[in-house]
């Protein structure tokens, strides 16, 4: 049964590096991780009280919800190898084909 | 056989008195009627205004036609000779001073027409009239 | 017994010695401006410092333990959006470096806030891009209204010279009887000059359409173009021996009848300066410079000192007077505006007798 991952990723409104994040993340999952995945996108201006309880401290943070377990990355999704890592999208029998 | 005269429609008097010496001297036609702006021009061609009453009968040869003149412009008056029906089948030489504003004026598509670049020579002239079909113009009668 | 004494001494002066060095990196971690943030190997946090209850506008306790995330820079540092409640959001500068806390892998991250600097840039920033908007918006007017006279003036002295032309003519031809020799000569320099003059005129209205007209891009068979030219000279000066080389099939993206208008001035400059040569050879060719295509035409005519090289494509600008070579020196202008609108570039080389060589882009 094809893994499907559930991510959420905060933001702070439309600077440059929650946009960047965005785009960085956007490319990730549609170059690498073809499977099936559900992104939330939060931005914490919006949402204050939902980043709050995420106890988030600064954006761009990402957390991998579903499949366990629970992961977060904060800063630059700029390298590509260093995120899947952290959000362990490196899965044996999973989708992904590099 | 009625005399043939033209009709010049020219602003600047250089100009004017330069188109005279140039037909003048190669003996074209009897008489040349001068017009100073597009007014004068509706107004003779319908006897109108200045022109009041003047025979309608009478219509030039040909007529060199200035594009830029005050008050009324030449085009205008070149629209108007071509939707009348006692005038619109009057031979008309455009007078343009750039090949732009030659352009231009094909862009309008008013009619058959002849161009000629001022100055006016007589070299000009001829190839316009040529054109037109009036070759009957160049022949150097004597002036009587 | 002093053995003893010895050691409790030494074990004294060590504890006394840690406690002073604990002591001086506590100040340093305790005072530091910036956040400084420990976690373990998975992100969560270990320790945080006071200045982080500020940079955060949290209290420490409420973090510890908690998940800070697996911090990723790119390079050296990178730069991250804080979120504080019941604060607008600041900007902070992420350091992060591997280290070991109590022997297990840790990461140690600084968090300067730099929220004042990134403002204070911003709105240099925006001044600096409003100014240069204002200053662009401005030198286009004045472009535009240079345009605007440049023609209306070039268009209207087209009558005046009509007039001038017309009755020194006149005179030749009607009164040279009643002239000297003298007189003659005198009428005959202001028609000359007349005529000069009108050609300047012509020149200037020209270049001014030039910049006035619309482009429409296509492609553009310039070998095929240049053949045509060619043969036109051949045509007009048939006496002449002269050797068109022209390379063939060469095609370029741009606005056809330009195109046209600048290899004819290309095309007849080397004509021109090649006219007091027993024989020319005249090349037409593309070659590449830097991944580029670059276009060329060269001749092995009269050429030109290169120090001069600057002063070949100002309009009127000449090297040579006019009774070695006719002409107003605007063909070379008008050959850099139409290479400038297509956004290339086009530059010459040159040795005096030895011949010319003008290469120029068309992006």
């Amino acid at each position: 049964m094809p893994v499907k991952y559930v991510l959420k990723l905060y933001v702070t409104g439309e600077t440059s590096r929650s946009l960047s994040a965005l785009k960085n993340l956007k490319k990730i999952l549609s170059e690498d991780y073809k499977g099936a995945y559900s992104l939330k996108v939060v931005d914490v201006l919006k949402h204050p009280k939902l980043a709050e309880d995420d106890k988030i401290l600064a954006t761009p943070t990402l957390i991998k919800i579903l499949p366990p377990p629970l992961a977060r990355i904060i800063g630059d999704l700029n390298d590509r190898e260093k995120v899947l890592l952290g959000l362990d999208l490196v899965v044996i029998g999973g989708a992904l084909n590099k | 056989m009625k005399k043939q005269f033209l009709v010049l429609v020219e602003d600047r008097p250089d100009d004017i008195d330069l188109t005279l010496r140039a037909l003048k001297k190669n003996n074209i036609a009897n008489e040349i009627v001068v017009l100073r702006d597009g007014v004068e021009a509706l107004d003779y061609f319908f006897a109108t205004g200045k022109h009041d009453g003047r025979n309608l009968d009478e219509q030039p040869a040909v007529v060199l036609l200035d594009i830029k003149l005050p008050k009324v412009d030449g085009m205008e008056v070149l629209k108007r000779l071509r939707a009348n029906e006692q005038t619109k089948l009057i031979p008309v030489v455009i007078l343009t001073s750039s090949k732009e504003e030659r352009d231009v004026i094909n862009g309008y598509q008013l009619g058959c027409n002849s161009y000629v670049r001022k100055p006016v020579t007589f070299e000009q002239f001829s190839e316009a009239v040529r054109t037109l079909g009036l070759y009957w113009l160049l022949l150097n009668e004597p002036i009587p | 017994m002093k053995k003893q004494t010895n050691k409790a001494g030494q074990d004294n002066i060590g504890l006394q010695a840690l406690k002073e060095s604990e002591a001086r990196f506590r100040t340093i971690v305790l005072w530091s401006p910036d956040a400084i943030i420990v976690t373990d190997a998975e992100g969560k946090i270990e320790y945080m410092n006071p200045a982080a209850e500020g940079v955060f506008n949290r209290k420490v306790e409420s973090f510890i333990g908690k998940d800070f995330g697996l911090p990723l820079v790119d390079g050296e540092s990178t730069e991250i959006d804080i979120f504080r409640p019941g604060k607008d959001p600041g900007v902070g500068d992420m350091h992060v470096v591997e280290t070991e806390w109590l022997d297990k892998k840790a990461h140690l991250i600084t968090i300067r806030d730099i929220t004042e600097r990134k403002k204070a840039e911003e709105q240099l920033k925006a001044i600096m891009a409003l100014d240069l908007q204002r200053k662009t918006e401005l030198l286009e007017i004045s472009n535009k209204e240079l345009e605007a006279f440049s023609y209306s003036v070039s268009h209207d002295l087209r009558a005046p010279l009509r007039s001038i032309d017309g009755f020194s003519k006149a005179i030749m031809e009607d009164y040279s009887d009643k002239l000297d020799e003298q007189g003659r000569n005198y009428l005959c320099r202001v028609c000359t000059a007349c005529q000069q003059m009108a050609q300047l005129v012509e020149d200037m209205l020209m270049l001014s359409q030039i910049n006035r007209s619309e482009m429409r891009r296509k492609q553009v068979d310039l070998s095929a173009l240049a053949k045509s030219i060619a043969d036109e000279f051949m045509q007009n000066e048939p006496q002449r021996k002269a050797e068109f080389v022209i390379a063939p099939s060469i095609t370029a993206n741009g606005d056809g009848q330009l195109l046209n208008i600048m290899l004819h001035n290309l095309l007849e400059n080397a004509w021109k300066f090649t006219g007091k040569h027993p024989s020319a050879r005249i090349e037409f060719g593309i070659t590449k410079k830097e991944e580029k295509t670059v276009y060329f035409v060269a001749d092995d005519g009269a050429g030109f000192d290169m120090k001069y090289a600057d002063k070949l494509f100002g309009a009127f600008q000449r090297l040579h007077n006019v009774e070695e070579f006719e002409g107003t020196g605007i063909g070379l202008a008008i050959v850099k505006r139409i290479v400038s609108r297509h956004g290339g570039k086009v530059w010459a080389q040159g040795e005096t007798e030895k011949g010319t060589a003008f290469y120029f882009t068309l992006n």
